[in-house]
Order: structure tokens, then sequence, then C-alpha cells
């Protein structure tokens, strides 16, 4: 028995989004951030590319509801999560890493990664406070789950250490763990792979893979600067550019097209090539 | 000087207690508060009232309890959830405006007269030779006062307990990653209130307590809390043990009257040395 008791979610062909955006747009001021962005991000990997300030950690940042968009919707599993507080989308089953990792400085990176956990916490707070044996139990399985995702994801020696004794690539990775320690249905990556060695980006691909194996009705979107990361991982990429979807299909075609080419290189160099 | 040892641990017992309950509430919901040891005083006369009416000492003990929990949740729920958008100091006020509320209130319903909790062990003594006698009241204080702290510092190794500490550290952090802060600061005083309950029913075990009782209990908490830097569950548990011994030494050796000056010059001495509290740098586990 596990201590999850994730939302039973019809089982259709991997082809049913986990994740839908219809139309979001989003604005700062006068500055058009997201403009009628339609994206569906079905289970397994999506890559999120585009050149910086594309707008790519606002489309996480409107599904992680941290940011309410001005226009458009977007559903998790057919049900809209706008107007939900962050607490409640990672509830529903949203995980999700930083661009700048923000661990908790002071607690261990195994605590860290036991923060992740909320959605399990749904009943347990007051069986826990009451120390009741099945309360307990949970609490074992949670820390025993959180040293191994550790493992598997390759963080190596020293899981008790404070988190910010830790290097900002084992940060990352410890970020990760805390997101798939709540099980979610979607996981959003924002450039993982920065700042890690080429072996960490092994381990973490080799981890993300072994979890995904297990879940194959999650959906892990990632955005990285890394293309060559995104081609091996991503069977679909969307291309952001200006806060617009320009672009989106297998890595490899998506990159070759000129379009894209032109918005990530600059038409010179693009022309040059 | 056994004896005044044994008294010194029994009232640092309950500063250490009172504290620690600060120092949850402090950490969760990231409050300074005042009213600490009112919630305490009114569930501790509500107990006092029960086993006036006949209630078995027990069900008296747990009813304690539970109103000092219960006063805990619904101050936050129902008042510092209101004002925390305003920030800290709205809230640090309201505490320090329901402590007066609270005194006045409990004058009201239960009058300035000093009370206290009967317990079967209350006037019991043990002889430990050479004519020295320990209350049995000390004892449960003192060890009432240890589990208290092993209980609050193996919750705050739990997935709750991580969490609670992560929504003081950093909330907006916390809250991304799916933490319930509001829940969180609900149990942190429900914790805490529960705590304070303890900490005055003690006292009035062994003790009277009156409307008095919170003005002085509250600043040897805030000592106790100060010692350990408002964050290290350690050094406010051994900062308030150590407060009680030496006010009782003060009290034995110097005068009654000083025992107050005393432990606000311990709060100036720590705030001067060693502002973070007397344990940083020990590498023992904050909170």
């Amino acid at each position: 028995m596990t201590a999850t008791a994730p939302e039973t979610v019809p089982r259709h062909a991997g082809d049913t989004p986990v994740v839908e955006f219809t139309g979001v747009g989003k604005s700062f001021g006068g500055n058009t951030v997201l403009e009628n962005v339609t994206l569906a991000v079905r289970p397994g990997f999506t890559g999120l590319i585009g050149p910086n300030g594309a707008g790519k950690t606002t489309c996480l940042n409107v599904v992680s509801g941290y940011l309410q968009p001005d226009a458009g919707d977007v559903t998790l599993r057919g049900e809209s999560v706008l107007g939900l507080s962050p607490a409640r989308v990672a509830r529903r089953g949203v995980s999700r890493t930083f661009q700048t990792p923000r661990l908790i400085p002071n607690l261990s990176a195994v605590e860290n990664v036991m923060v992740g956990g909320s959605r399990h916490f749904r009943r347990g707070h007051l069986a826990e406070l009451l120390g009741l044996p099945s309360a307990r139990r949970d609490e074992r399985e949670q820390r025993e789950r959180a040293y191994d995702l550790l493992d598997a994801l390759g963080l190596g020696a020293h899981p008790d250490r404070p988190a910010n004794a830790f290097p900002i690539g084992s940060q990352k990775i410890i970020e990760v763990a805390r997101a798939l320690l709540n099980d979610p249905a979607l996981l959003m990556l924002d450039e993982p792979a920065a700042g890690l060695g080429a072996e960490d980006v092994d381990h973490l691909v080799d981890g993300l893979n072994g979890w995904l194996r297990e879940r194959p009705d999650a959906a892990v979107l990632i955005i990285e600067h890394d293309l060559e990361l995104i081609t091996r991982l991503c069977p679909t990429a969307a291309v952001l550019h200006f806060g617009r979807i320009i672009q989106s299909g297998a890595p490899k075609d998506v990159l070759r097209d000129p379009v894209v080419v032109e918005a990530y290189l600059g038409a010179d160099l693009a022309a040059g090539d | 000087m056994l004896q005044t040892l044994v008294s010194g641990l029994e009232s640092g017992s309950w500063f250490a207690l009172l504290g620690l309950a600060i120092v949850v509430v402090m950490k969760a919901a990231d409050v300074p508060n005042f009213a600490m040891a009112d919630i305490g005083l009114v569930a501790t006369y509500v107990g006092i009232s029960l086993a006036g009416a006949g209630v078995p000492f027990w069900l008296a003990v747990v009813t304690t309890l539970v109103t000092g929990i219960l006063l805990g949740v619904v101050i936050d729920v129902a008042l510092m959830r209101r004002l925390a958008k305003y920030g800290h100091f709205p809230l640090l006020l309201m505490t320090i405006g329901l402590s007066l509320a609270l005194t006045a209130l409990t004058g009201l319903v239960w009058g300035h007269d000093p009370r206290s909790f009967r317990a079967p062990w209350t006037g019991a003594a043990i002889e430990v030779g050479g004519g020295v006698a320990i209350g049995v009241s000390q004892i449960v204080s003192i060890v009432v006062g240890l589990l208290g702290a092993v209980a609050i510092s193996a919750f705050f190794t739990t997935p709750v307990g991580a969490q609670m500490r992560a929504v003081a550290e950093n909330r907006a952090t916390a809250r991304l990653v799916g933490v319930n802060a509001g829940r969180l600061s609900a149990i942190a005083w429900g914790v805490g209130g529960l705590i304070a309950a303890v900490t005055v029913m003690l006292q009035a075990q062994s003790a009277l307590v009156s409307t008095l009782t919170p003005a002085s209990l509250i600043i040897y908490g805030f000592v106790a809390a100060t010692m350990g830097g408002f964050t290290s569950l350690f050094g406010t548990f051994a900062g308030g043990l150590v407060l009680g011994i030496i006010q009782q030494l003060v009290g034995t050796y110097i005068s009654t009257a000083a025992q107050f000056s005393v432990a606000l010059l311990v709060v100036f001495l720590v705030l001067v040395l060693r502002p973070d509290g007397f344990t940083k740098g020990m590498r023992l586990r904050d909170v």
C-alpha cells in the first residue's frame, strides 16, 4: 500500500492532454508577455524552448497559480486551474522547479524534499499531530521516498546536509526530487540542466525516465536552453517567441524550421548559416 | 541549595515551555505572541472551574488542554489571519491587545483572587535526606517540561514540521511548492495554545495563579525565547531552565524583589552579547 492516493485518472490512450493552454494572454503594464498561447501538453516529455524573454517561465507561472492570465484558460485534465492559489494547484498535482533554485536554506536536503509532499497531507495533519500509527507509517514512507528520490536523481552523498551547503547544480536536483515527491500529474522543470555537469545531467535524465515509466499518464514540461537535451528527451517541443507559439512538433523538425532559426539566432546569422 | 536548584528547575520548566510556545508560533506564523500566557490562564481557569464543580481531575486536565488548543486556533483563524496582509506590526499589536483583553475578561469572569488547580499530588513531597523535601508537583513540572521539549523537537523533524519550518523561513516559496500555509499556522497556534495551557496549569498545580500571572510569565517566556534567538528549541529550553535557576538564586541570596530586574538584565545581556541566541554557532539544529 502506498501513502499516496492520487486522484483516479481515466487512462485514455496517452493522448489526452494533461494540461491545455487555450488562448492564454498575459501582459505586465503595457508589455505583452504571452499572446494567444494555445498548447496541449500530453503525457511524456514536452519541451518548451525559445530565446530569453520569450515568456517561457511566465507559462509555468500561469499554470502553477503564481500568475493569473489576462485572457484564455488553463486546464489540468479538463478542469480550469485559474483562480486557484499555488498551494491548491500543487495539491491538484502540479509540481515545478525554478530557474534559480528555491530551497529553504536551513533545512536539510531531505527535509526540503519532504516539504514537497503536500499532496499526501490532505487528511494527515491531525493524525500526524496525534502521532497516530498510520501517520507515523506515512511519515516513515515519506522520508524513505525522499531519500530514494535524491538517490535516484544522483544527488550522491550527504542528503542530511543543509540545502545551502550544496552547489547550484545539486540544489536543482533537490528541487526535482521535491517536485517528484508530490507525485505530480504535471511536472514543470525550468532549465533543469543549467549548471549541471554532463554526468549530473545523465543521472537526472535516468531518474526522470525511471519515474515516468512508473507514471505513464504523467506529463513533464521542460524549459531548457540545452537543445540537445530537448532533442534527446522530448518527442515534441513548442517554440515560444515574443509570447507567441511560433512552431511545435518533433524537436529535430522544429529546430530546422527557418522561422525558429531566425528567432533563435537572428536573421543575419540564419542567412549566413 | 538543592531546594533552590529544584525550585529553579521547576519555574525554569514553566519559562522554557512558554518560551517554546512562543517560538512555535513565531516559527510558523512569524508573530511574537504576547497573549500566550493569557491563553494558558484562560484555559487553566476553565479547568479549575470544572474541577471545582466536581468534574474528575483528569477530565478537567483534558478540557484545559483542549481549551488551550481551541483558543489558539480561533485566535489565528478569526483575528490574526485577517490582519496578516497588513504586515507584522499590526499582528504584534493585536497580540498585545489580546493579552490585555484576555486578562480583563478573566478578571471579570473569575475575579482577581489567586487560585490553584489541585492535583492528586498537590502538597505531596519526597524526602531526599538532609531534611530536604522535593514537591511531587515540582518533579511533575520538570518531567513534563522535558517531555514537552522532546516532543516539540521531534515534531519539527516530521514532514509537517519540515513544512512548518519552510513556511517560517520562506512563506512564498513554501506556498509555491504546495504547502498549505494557513493550515500550518493554525496548527502552530493550536500547539502554542496547548503548551501555554500546560504551562499555566502546571504552575497552578504547584502554586497559585491569578490575573497577574501572565504579565510576568510572558516576560520570562520571552527571555527564554530570546536566549534561543527565537529559533532554537534547544536554546529556548535551556534558556528557560537557566533563567529559572538564576531567578531562584537571586530570590534566595539577594532578594525576591530583584528577580524580575535580573530577568530583564539577562535579556539585555543576551541581546548585546549574543543577539542570535546563546546556542547560535554551536552547530545545533535550529528550527
